[in-house]
């Protein structure tokens, strides 16, 4: 499946344009300069190759080679720019989960008007364009009452600090987890506090979908046989809800996670223009913007295999939860 | 004859789309408003023209970010536009690009769908697997992908947009059509001569159509919500023209003055455009699917 | 009572039972007749949206419609347990065997050890004839009749004095439901338990119980001990249930069945809920609903054709 996956962006962004080099260049460019490009970047060579080059390529982690005036690797860009999306994406995941189940298992309990307030609160939620929910946010806390940074990623002054050895500075590029290494206190309350808002815009809009997950396998493993009987024996309500019912009902919600994280990227995307956080979603609307085409192909790549480890990584984290996959 | 499960005998098409729109029961003012609210935005659309109270493009109308008052309700930008007018004309890019995207999915998607469904074997498999693989896509990153190469347009948008969708329908009319390939009415069906695209007609298609439903307008809400974001972004149509997405790009420079109305009803439109349309899928579904209760 | 949207269906009405300690009490009925909605109920189990209205549940002398929750919850499974009818989806399926006892036992117990709850969660598993390795499994390991008898053995753990089975046999196959029926009564006898056995067979009831009650549409229709029922039944119901059972020693061509159907719960018919579908329904059937007659030792039924029948007896 990735093999399709990876055709497919080559065939988009290589085949059906013919030479993306024209793309980048006005009409009445010079046809010697235009040459040159198209031979630098290898676009000249015959389509079976490229193909064969590229998946080569990307074996060996090359990602393409810029159009931007110095013909610079894409890759190390790429991974430069990575890490703020990988950050704000993993912290609003973990606030789409955390806000998603337990609304949803709260619904799901209580019935009646506090579960018809979740169910809509879920429809609503996930129809609201993340950006402007994060200018809500940003509006009410960070211009109204100045209580929250409303971009980037650390303040000014701030310097991003890294896991020293042997007196080298080593950095993820992750400022949560650098400051934390690093022992950088200061640096780590401000990476945190320029997170809040992006991450709880984005994670509100994804929770949406696990409310209403966790909400309807709620109300349907509540009502299940091994319930009843849990209760029969006098386990107390909590371990009912807890171990029994809401352990059973999460276990379809995983199978979709990996889904949702594809959606949390292309959210990401529209949080990180939002809150001008420079991470790979800026650094795709950047390339296309300049037109660097061989740039966009190598981030859309790059996302494409990350999605698939993601999946992958999923399948297993299913097969250890349900006992009944293992054996 | 024996009797069948009556929700998968042949039933016309019609009647199963529309009957969940009457009798009592659950899902039911759901979906009622989300009718409401969409028709509401549908006809603001339409009608632009004659209800927008200012040309909305013009520059310099009225004065510089002006908060809302009596004479123009809404405020105005950076630019002096009146953002009523703007808001009011700002939607039919929008709904334009939805109802392509959302036709072309329903007429490629569909179709595929049911043929290769139908016919099974190794074609149905392989197409099934490309289809998995785009369904596994961040959306926005192949729109993008697809417009950083055609250019905007109308067209493009919509195609980048259907293009993405058009996998989930593939899948769940192919799962349908999978399970009642195997049901007896239709190899019945098939003994008395009734040739493939027949029984594709008379009595897949309908079992399909309350799908269909929940989709389409699941679709419309997440197309609503991209096309909004690829405006966003600047990825849209003109600069120039009244666009909600747009607006909200230009509303945002003036965010740190507190300037709250630029933003606030382009951003209200467009959520209220996607719950309009999800609240529709919901109650439908609900209504449809007892489960669900 | 279960209240859904705006309609209300009555499962269980005026049922007034005795169960004797020591004793099998069989309940009858057919699906519908709110013999699991009565299971349920004794144990404070009725959930949302469904009700109980009014009456007593006494236990020992305890009425447990006053009990709090806790003390009702700290009941449950250590003085009375329940079997249910499904083993496939009665236990947990993400939990080990052992940990289903393990927690239950720590759930009335919370000083007992890890080390002690497991231990005597192998000795019930062999109580039952499982091998004490399997206490690391998963329930999708077992077979069904293995569950079941885990289930028995869960029950059992605690020691309670009641044991309540709803269906405890009917997803099994014949010769598993032997072993499980053969299994509970060797259990009775040890540890002198007093079961209710709620089934819609009436073969196991033949078997199993002392006492058997019969119920209609919520409503008890007659009681009285076993070989009473078998060979003298007095409601017409019993005696159609009696009668539609297939018997290999007779040549009957054509299967005897009750025409009908049971009564919507939600809109009853007045009278006695039997009427529509009764051989001997006369006027008063449709207007009043019976009250249980005495009709001998420990019997009684609802059916206004034994008034007479008494009244002959107690004028002697």
């Amino acid at each position: 499946m990735i093999m399709i996956l990876l055709s497919i962006v080559f065939i988009i962004m290589r085949v059906l344009p013919g030479n993306p080099v024209l793309l980048r260049f006005e009409k009445n460019a010079d046809p010697a300069l235009i040459a040159s490009f198209t031979h630098q970047l290898g676009l000249d060579r015959p389509l079976y190759v490229q193909y064969v080059d590229y998946l080569w390529g990307l074996l060996h982690g090359n990602f393409g080679t810029s159009m931007a005036g110095d013909f610079e690797p894409v890759g190390p860009q790429i991974l430069s720019r990575f890490p703020a999306t990988l950050e704000l994406t993993f912290y609003a995941f973990i606030v789409a989960v955390v806000v998603g189940v337990f609304l949803g298992a709260f619904g799901a309990r209580k019935g009646g008007v506090p579960d018809e307030g979740v169910k809509v609160f879920g429809i609503l939620i996930y129809a609201f364009p993340v950006f402007f929910l994060g200018m809500i946010l940003q509006l009410v806390f960070g211009i109204w009452i100045h209580l929250l940074p409303v971009s980037g990623r650390l303040g000014a002054g701030v310097m991003p600090t890294g896991l020293s050895i042997d007196g080298v500075q080593y950095q993820t590029g992750i400022y949560t987890l650098d400051s934390l290494l690093s022992g950088n206190v200061t640096e780590f309350i401000d990476a945190v506090r320029h997170l809040i808002l992006p991450a709880t815009a984005l994670g509100l809009v994804i929770s949406g979908v696990f409310v209403r997950m966790t909400r309807a396998n709620m109300m349907e493993t509540m009502r299940s046989d091994f319930v009843t009987a849990a209760r029969a024996r006098g386990l107390n309500e909590k371990t009912v809800v807890y171990s029994y019912a809401l352990r059973n009902a999460m276990l379809p919600i995983v199978t979709i996670m990996g889904l949702q994280f594809a959606i949390l990227l292309s959210g990401a995307i529209l949080t990180e223009t939002e809150f001008s956080i420079l991470g790979l979603g800026t650094y795709l609307i950047d390339r296309v913007n300049f037109r660097d085409y061989t740039a966009v192909q190598g981030t859309v790549v790059f996302l494409a295999l990350l999605i698939s480890s993601v999946s992958l990584f999923v399948d297993i984290l299913y097969a250890y939860l349900d006992p009944r996959v293992r054996l | 004859m024996k009797r069948n499960n009556s929700r998968q005998q042949p039933v016309s098409l019609m009647g199963t789309l529309l009957s969940p729109l009457v009798g009592k029961g659950h899902g039911r003012p759901l979906m009622l408003v989300g009718i409401g609210i969409t028709l509401f935005i549908t006809l603001m659309s339409i009608t632009a023209p004659f209800i927008s109270p200012h040309d909305p493009t013009l520059i310099g109308f009225g004065p510089p970010d002006s908060p809302p008052t009596a004479q123009y309700p809404f405020g105005t930008d950076q630019y002096g536009r009146d953002l009523l007018s703007r808001t009011i004309w700002g939607g039919r890019f929008i709904l334009l690009v939805a109802v392509t995207a959302v036709l072309i999915c329903m007429a490629v998607g569909l179709p595929i769908g049911l043929v290769s469904a139908y016919n099974g074997g190794n074609l149905d498999r392989t197409v099934a697997l490309v289809m998995d693989s785009i369904y596994a896509f961040p959306s926005l990153v192949l729109a993008i992908m697809i417009i950083s190469v055609f250019g905007v347009s109308i067209i493009n948008e919509s195609l980048a947009i259907a293009v993405i969708y058009i996998p989930t329908y593939f899948r769940v009319v192919r799962s349908q059509v999978l399970a009642i390939k195997e049901m007896p009415y239709v190899d019945a069906a098939k003994s008395v001569g009734a040739s493939g695209p027949a029984i594709l007609l008379k009595y897949i298609l309908p079992n399909v159509i309350s799908s269909i439903v929940v989709i389409a307008t699941v679709n419309f809400a997440d197309s609503i919500l991209t096309t909004a974001g690829l405006d966003f972004v600047g990825l849209g149509l003109s600069v120039t023209l009244p666009d909600w997405g747009i607006d909200l790009t230009y509303g945002r420079q003036l965010l740190p003055t507190g300037a709250w109305w630029t933003i606030f009803f382009s951003g209200l439109m467009i959520l209220l455009a996607a719950l309009g349309f999800s609240l529709i899928s919901e109650g439908y579904a609900e209504r449809t699917n007892p489960k669900l209760r | 009572m279960y209240r859904t949207g705006d309609v209300t269906a009555k499962a269980v009405q005026d049922v007034t039972l005795d169960l004797r300690k020591g004793e099998t009490l069989g309940l009858v009925g057919e699906s519908g007749s709110g013999k699991s909605t009565l299971g349920l109920a004794l144990m404070g189990l009725i959930q949302p949206p469904g009700y109980i209205t009014s009456g007593e549940i006494t236990f020992d002398g305890v009425d447990l419609r006053n009990m709090g929750r806790d003390d009702l919850r700290r009941l449950r499974g250590s003085k009375i347990a329940m079997i249910f009818q499904d083993p496939m989806t009665s236990l947990n399926p993400v939990k080990k065997i052992g940990d289903h006892f393990i927690e239950y036992i720590r759930a009335h117990d919370a000083d007992a050890s890890e080390q002690k709850a497991r231990s005597i969660a192998e000795k019930a598993l062999a109580d039952l004839g499982i091998p004490a390795s399997r206490v690391d499994d998963y329930p999708h390991q077992f077979s069904g009749g293995m569950r079941q008898r885990v289930m028995v053995g869960l029950a059992l753990a605690l020691g309670p004095s009641l044991i309540i089975a709803d269906e405890p046999t009917t997803a099994l196959d014949v010769i598993v439901e032997a072993q499980i029926l053969k299994l509970l009564r060797d259990l009775k006898a040890k540890y002198s338990l007093s079961l209710l056995l709620i089934t819609h067979n009436m073969g196991i009831v033949a078997e199993m119980a002392d006492r058997v009650a019969v119920m209609y549409a919520g409503k008890i229709a007659e009681v009285a001990p076993t070989t009473k029922i078998f060979e003298d039944p007095k409601h017409p119901y019993t005696k159609a249930l009696l009668d539609s059972i297939p018997n290999i020693q007779v040549e009957d061509k054509v299967l005897n069945t009750i025409p009908g159907s049971p009564p919507s719960l939600t809109d009853p018919p007045p009278g006695c809920p039997f009427h529509p579908r009764c051989p001997y329904a006369f006027e008063r059937c449709r207007a009043e609903v019976p009250e249980s007659v005495v009709t001998g030792t420990d019997s009684e039924a609802a059916c206004f054709l034994l008034e007479g029948v008494v009244a002959r007896h107690s004028s002697k």
